[in-house]
């Protein structure tokens, strides 16, 4: 099986479309789950829970983290309804940190096994083979395009490549994915209306409104603080591209289609790119095609 | 003008006899003709006459005839290679991006 797979600080995606929160917490005893809808995990004798609620990483050094194993076997196993699942995958890492982590990171997997269990049925991950590809990079394998510049805004990082008749020239990372502003949203919002919201929380109140005591307030505020974090980007983004004169401006990540709106404001020709949360997870992918298939 | 088959049955075999108007109206309809030079040797008329009557009943004459197939072909020859250049094209976009990608795994 070769497979895509974006383990973003926010969320892991695989190119089948497999998507979960990055976090983890240990299952508590007798835990039930009303819902029928966690995905209970058991990894080297403990049982976790994916993907609701926990801490997330908060550092670009992926081959690190501890949770990672976990995750991205968790995205295989979620896929593959064999006992026993050969992958071939193709992962990925901020742009600027991939000479550094790139080798450290398939090392972690290369030649391994892991036993994995997912809602009580036990399963084996062979890595057969591993590829690291740069984040953002990978996005601009989904689009028709030879000349672009792609702009991939996560939870954590906002990974943008310049792409001339096909080839990387230029690349950057800055640290201004949508955590951040969450964080701020979130500070704002428990301050004005005495409220526990968590980063979690603001997406959702972003995109349906917030009520306090019953009430619906007034959060224009928020929004502004989401235009002017935009427009922050694009700026720092400005100093370091040439945005006017590339054909294509691509739009890509989670956090991209978030803030689309507020980025076509600042440059016109700016474009989302197709599923632009998978996109990175299916440039992998294709990776994994041409070096596998 | 619709022809009834009737009449196609009717028509003398070639070089027997001298064609009616008719009947060249109708063999040519049915049958098309490959040059002047050979209708008029299948109707037993002049080639001046044959001339005349393609003009008359707007049959393409041959050298008409021969235009429209020259550019039938080219457009043929045309739309491959348009076909062959996007096709090259795009294959070259492929190779490019393909080229960068690996450029980036050797980074």
């Amino acid at each position: 099986m070769i497979l895509g797979i974006d383990k973003g600080t926010a969320f892991t995606k695989n190119n089948k479309g497999e998507i979960f929160k990055s976090v983890l917490r240990r299952e508590k005893i007798n835990e039930i789950d009303l819902n029928n809808s966690l995905i209970h995990v058991g990894w080297e004798g403990e049982n976790y829970i994916v993907g609701e609620n926990g801490q997330y990483e908060t550092n670009l050094d992926k081959a690190h983290h501890s949770n990672t194993d976990i995750l991205v076997c968790t995205s295989i196993a979620m896929q593959s309804s064999e006992q026993v699942t050969k992958a071939k995958i193709v992962l990925g890492v901020p742009i600027a940190e991939y000479k550094k982590q790139k080798e450290m990171l398939k090392n972690r997997f290369k030649g391994k096994s892991f036993q994995i269990s997912i809602n009580g049925i036990s399963k084996i991950i062979v890595f057969e083979e591993v590829e690291v590809f740069p984040e953002g990079a990978g996005a601009f394998y989904t689009a028709d395009v030879l000349d672009a510049i792609v702009i991939d805004i996560g939870g954590l990082s906002v990974d943008v490549c310049s792409f001339q008749n096909g080839g990387l020239n230029h690349f950057e990372t800055y640290e201004q994915g949508t955590f951040r502003l969450n964080a701020e949203i979130a500070g704002y919002l428990n301050n004005r209306f005495s409220t526990k919201l968590r980063q979690w929380d603001i997406e959702m109140i972003m995109d349906k409104g917030l009520s306090v005591d019953g009430q619906r307030v007034n959060i224009e505020s928020a929004y502004e603080l989401e235009k002017f974090h935009t427009e922050k980007i694009i700026n720092d983004i400005k100093l370091d591209f040439d945005l006017k004169t590339v054909p294509n401006v691509l739009i890509a990540g989670g956090g991209g289609a978030r803030l689309y709106k507020h980025i076509k404001e600042q440059i016109s020709h700016a474009k989302l790119i197709d599923d632009p949360q998978l996109a990175n997870a299916k440039g992998f992918a294709k990776v994994g095609e041409k070096l596998w298939k | 003008m619709e022809i009834d088959p009737k009449l196609i049955e009717m028509l003398p075999r070639e070089n027997e006899r001298i064609f009616t108007e008719v009947e060249a109206y109708i063999y040519i309809k049915t049958k098309g003709f490959k040059s002047e030079n050979n209708l008029a040797k299948c109707l037993s008329w002049s080639r001046r006459k044959v001339k005349k009557f393609l003009k008359l009943h707007n049959f393409c004459t041959e050298n008409e005839q021969k235009m429209n197939n020259e550019n039938v072909e080219n457009s043929t020859v045309y739309s491959e290679s348009v076909q062959k250049v996007s096709k090259k094209r795009t294959e070259n976009g492929q190779d490019k991006k393909q080229d960068g990608m690996l450029g980036i795994l050797n980074m």
